[in-house]
């Protein structure tokens, strides 16, 4: 299996922007611990997936979600997450909401308009915009996510 | 995933979390906000993590923090036993004896296997 090295590695400019918040200024990291930092993060992903999935498994799924994330922080002491966590949720799945709906929006009023369109040209002979209005595909299409 | 502006973008890329994730061959489907509060918590324990190794740091009146202070937290603090393996491997040089206990460092050591090769920054598309 030729697996690409980035592939486990999580983006640098990340890991080095959370380093520099949490620690005060003055203090620096060695590279050795800048490279066992970013290992460490890629350990606590597979080991909080293993713990989830563990949890997936047990309720007969065959699909993570984001509960099973959070019986996993338990699992793994990490219970001091789960409130940022449960407001991240929250925050996500509102901005999915939101976006679902402004896209319905959008399609609606594009419809609006070609439908006005079609009204005002009326008299005149243009039978072929229903055929323009029929053409309009969706071209908007949701984020097929699994 | 676009359109979240943050001041500090301290997210993680779903798509690169998903596939870490899916390096667990147990592991099925994915739901979509799964990576979302991965990264989250993976923010969060780094948090943790850092500042507690760096009141080892400035404990030894050091303003570099070294792998020993974080092989010292990692001993100290039984939050951070998984990463047992990592703090014991971590000063050898090469990565190819992995005497791992924990399955999930030696996945890591696996796929580090690149002798000689710098690894530039990362630009794997989602």
């Amino acid at each position: 299996m030729a697996e690409r090295p980035e592939d486990l590695n999580l983006p640098n400019a990340v890991i080095t922007r959370i380093i520099k918040e949490a620690l005060p200024d003055g203090v620096n990291v060695s590279k050795e611990a800048r490279k066992a930092i970013s290992q460490a993060a890629s350990i606590f992903v597979l080991y909080a997936t293993s713990c989830a999935n563990n949890f997936a498994m047990k309720a007969k799924r065959k699909t993570l979600n984001a509960g099973d994330v959070m019986s996993a922080m338990e699992e793994m002491e990490f219970e001091r997450f789960l409130q940022p966590l449960r407001q991240a949720l929250e925050a996500y799945k509102k901005g999915q909401k939101g976006k679902k709906e402004a896209s319905e929006q959008k399609r609606k009023e594009k419809k609006n308009i070609t439908d006005e369109n079609d009204k005002s040209r009326d008299e005149e002979e243009d039978e072929h915009m229903d055929d323009e209005q029929e053409g309009e595909n969706e071209g908007e299409e949701e984020d097929a996510w699994s | 995933m676009p359109g979240q502006k943050r001041k500090y973008n301290v997210r993680f890329p779903p798509g690169r979390i998903k596939k870490i994730m899916q390096k667990d061959t147990e592991v099925g489907r994915i739901a979509s906000a799964v990576p979302i509060i991965i990264s989250k918590a993976l923010e969060m324990f780094l948090r943790s993590f850092l500042t507690m190794t760096c009141k080892i740091t400035q404990s030894r009146n050091s303003r570099v923090m070294s792998i020993n202070h974080m092989k010292q937290c990692i001993h100290s603090e039984k939050l951070f036993d998984f990463l047992k393996d990592l703090a014991d491997q971590a000063s050898t040089a090469s990565t190819s004896e992995c005497k791992c206990q924990s399955h999930f460092y030696s996945i890591i050591c696996e796929n580090a296997q690149v002798p000689g090769k710098k690894m530039k920054a990362d630009t794997v598309p989602l």
